[in-house]
């Protein structure tokens, strides 16, 4: 997962833009090529975006971008790898603006999808994220999500997608610090899971989305997708 | 709610009213009634889904004037058997729309019709809102769209949208829509230079198609041309209004955010393997807008990509454009020999003269004739007036200056009193004395413009012996009442009189005032060379004077 700084990814001068995009594509075409890929993306800005939490019953929606600082998730990639370094140095090569940090997690299970980027309509990432004082307690909250969610998704909107294992088991390269371990909880939102659905539009979704434990137990957003 | 459901329904409504293959006059009309059925129902009883209510209720109305006999029985019993749930998978919201766009943009209507009638029932425009962007009046719109109706009336298969399979084939009239809705507004055929209510639903419009249709590369060669066009759309106009070409325009005024749309969509188009017309203008485009300056624009990519397109779209049109880049590449006269054989074709083009004399401009050759044939055939109002502009600099650039005698006294004090008192500059009771013809020749040597057997514009130079010499020092000499008429204005006839000043002083120091309001002079002096030096600014009568130098 890209963690990019979205003000410095948006000023870019456009050559700097278009030499980004061009290696981001190859480097996609270079791991579909190797076997390793099972799907990428880019999200578009968190502005466009939305996330949803129920707070003592009623439903908050904020509109984007949700981090003061301008960070934010801006792409990911699904990749099959031995080891968690194997997987690092991967990220490693992962083009990105100086200061963009690339987390790394194992995950826990979860499907693939299929020809996103060919699907009329819309495609969303929604990011599940929850918020504990530990890791225990956001471990159980993802637990919780995911015991209420298992039949939860309709077959004509869902396209796949992912829970991660606990952010301690994970790594990151890049950023202010180099290779950091396992980024600490705090009181911040942290990411559990990943999901794609295929929508009309962003309101359907927000619409769906409203009814769905992922809003009680934790929060989720929702991000448009570029198409690439 | 009901407002805002019609707007974001209307599209699905319609073209899900449209699989029954009824007319789409029927449908509209339907869509109508259910609308004002709406008004009544919901201030009572508003409803949980108000995109079905609203389906439901268009459908029954169909159902009712099929009863009517307002529509064929076979199409009834084909209605009969529909479903009226409303389809909610992306694939059939899409069908749905696709097959409203499709039938507006039927290959058997005029390109004016196919635009008419998708601003009136994909956009849902108004008819006055369609004659004003289209710039024709109601009575013409309502024509234009009773005779599309009337002629898909007429078809055999109506409103037959073509399957997934042959979409590609079909994908084609309905981008030239868009690009010709995109491209009214951009470069408006007649009037204000942009439209860009017009150039919004263009843009709104590829972007639905892109949702609609993410696996066609030339729907993202069309979106992310536009994204480009639309980005520069700021910086294409000056503060007057007129058209400001790439090759002047300020880039640090592009909306990064649309470049970024753009390149992504164009990312798209490559990775789906796209090679045909809008894909290739799209990377064009690209190769502009990524350029930090025209100067540094990559000119062999640009030739290598024009290549391309003249062999997968030749058009005089693009031929043209390889012109100017073989230009850019090879110099003003390789790029004329690429554009003679074009004069042919484009002979009524406004635009081949404007390239013609641009190019013949930089070879150093006279662009006058050339740039009076273009005048002749140009109806965009901004881009006649960029025409006038630029005759007017091939013809100021041509002038040749001679120094004043007695006779011309009148015409001195009139151009005086114009500029000066006309402009706030001087006071008239002042102007009397200050301006006399007398007075004024015995300051030196006064230079005249003439264009066209009047004075356009004149200069005084002070030589340091005059009596009439107030700042000057040394051998300095002074420069006085610099004059451009109106119409003269940024047609570089001031940098002229300037450079004529400069060239007669051989190589002594200049010195002139000028008063704090009059910046365009300021600007202008300090183009050719001179410095303001603060500690010489005075104040007389009541005016601040700056005083600027050109040193020896």
């Amino acid at each position: 997962m890209l963690v990019e700084d979205e003000r410095q990814a948006a000023t870019q001068p456009p050559a700097a833009m278009a030499e980004l995009i061009a290696r981001r594509a190859e480097h996609v075409a270079g791991l579909r090529t190797s076997g390793q890929l099972l799907d990428a993306g880019q999200l578009r800005p968190s502005a466009t975006g939305k996330r949803l939490r129920k707070v003592a019953g009623q439903l908050e929606v904020r509109d984007g971008p949700f981090d003061a600082g301008g960070s934010a998730l801006g792409a990911y990639q699904w990749v099959t790898a031995a080891t968690l370094d194997e997987a690092l140095a991967l990220a490693g090569h992962f083009p990105r603006l100086p200061g963009d940090r690339v987390e790394v997690r194992p995950l826990m299970g979860g499907r693939a999808p299929k020809d996103k980027d060919s699907r009329p309509g819309k495609v969303f990432a929604c990011v599940v994220l929850g918020a504990a004082a530990n890791e225990a307690g956001w471990v159980s909250v993802m637990d919780r999500i995911e015991a209420d969610t298992s039949d939860g998704f309709p077959d004509t909107h869902f396209l796949g997608g992912a829970r991660l294992e606990r952010p301690s088991v994970g790594r990151s390269v890049g950023g202010r610090v180099g290779v950091l371990d396992a980024p600490f909880l705090e009181s911040k939102e942290v990411v559990g899971g990943v999901f794609f659905m295929q929508m009309n539009g962003l309101d359907e979704l927000t619409a769906w989305a409203a009814q769905t434990p992922f809003v009680v137990h934790g929060a989720l957003e929702l991000r448009e997708l570029w198409r690439s | 709610m009901l407002e805002a459901t019609v707007r974001s329904e209307r599209r699905r409504i319609l073209g899900g009213l449209l699989r029954s293959r009824v007319s789409l006059e029927a449908a509209e009309d339907a869509f109508q009634e259910a609308v004002v059925a709406a008004m009544e129902a919901w201030r009572s009883a508003p409803p949980q889904n108000p995109g079905a209510w609203l389906m439901n209720a268009a459908k029954h109305r169909l159902v009712d004037a099929q009863r009517r006999g307002a529509v064929a029985s076979a199409k009834a019993t084909l209605l009969a058997g529909e479903e009226t749930v409303r389809p909610s998978t992306p694939e059939a919201v899409a069908d749905d729309q696709l097959r409203l766009i499709f039938t507006c943009c039927h290959p058997s209507l005029s390109l004016e019709s196919q635009l008419a009638l998708t601003l009136k029932v994909v956009v849902g425009s108004s008819t006055a809102e369609i004659a004003r962007a289209l710039l024709t009046t109601e009575d013409t719109v309502s024509q234009r769209i009773l005779r599309a109706r009337q002629a898909l009336e007429r078809l055999e298969t109506p409103y037959e949208s073509p399957g997934r399979a042959e979409l590609p084939a079909r994908v084609g009239a309905v981008l030239g829509v868009v690009a010709a809705l995109f491209n009214e507004g951009h470069v408006s055929h007649q009037g204000p230079l942009m439209r860009l209510e017009l150039q919004a639903e263009g843009l709104r419009l590829a972007r639905l198609l892109a949702d609609l249709l993410p696996a066609e590369p030339e729907v993202f060669g069309l979106l992310s041309l536009i994204c480009f066009g639309a980005a520069r759309a700021s910086a294409r106009v000056d503060s007057e209004g007129l058209p400001v070409l790439l090759a002047d325009q300020d880039r640090r005024r592009w909306d990064l955010a649309l470049i970024r749309e753009g390149l992504m969509a164009l990312q798209r188009a490559r990775t789906l393997g796209g090679g045909a017309s809008f894909v290739l203008q799209a990377e064009l485009a690209a190769v502009h807008t990524t350029a930090p300056a025209w100067a540094l624009t990559n000119w062999a990519a640009i030739l290598a990509l024009y290549d391309r397109l003249m062999q997968v779209a030749p058009s005089p049109v693009v031929a043209m454009n390889r012109a100017v880049a073989v230009a850019m590449r090879d110099g003003p006269e390789a790029g004329l020999e690429v554009l003679a054989p074009l004069a042919e074709p484009l002979g009524r083009s406004h635009h081949y003269f404007a390239v013609k004399a641009e190019l013949l401009d930089r070879a150093g050759s006279d662009p006058r004739a050339v740039l009076r044939t273009a005048l002749a055939l140009v109806g965009n109002e901004a881009e006649r007036r960029l025409l006038e502009r630029r005759l007017l600099r091939a013809e100021v650039a041509r002038l040749t200056f001679r120094e004043a005698s007695k006779a011309d006294g009148a015409a001195i004090e009139a151009l005086l009193h114009e500029v000066y008192v006309g402009g706030g500059f001087t006071d008239p009771a002042a102007a009397v004395t200050r301006f006399a013809a007398e007075a004024v020749l015995s300051r030196g040597t006064v230079l005249l413009a003439e264009h066209a057997g009047t004075l356009a514009g004149m200069i005084v130079l002070v030589p340091g012996t005059s009596p009439a010499r107030q700042l000057a020092e040394g051998d300095e000499v002074e420069l006085h009442l610099l004059a451009v008429r109106e119409r003269f204005r940024a047609s570089g006839l001031g940098d002229r009189l300037v450079k004529a000043v400069i060239e007669r002083a051989e190589g002594r120091g200049i010195i002139l005032w000028t008063q704090p309001t009059m910046a365009p002079a300021q600007r202008l002096y300090e183009r050719n060379g001179f410095m303001r030096v603060p500690e010489r600014d005075f104040e007389k009568g009541g005016r601040r004077f700056l005083v600027l130098v050109r040193p020896r």
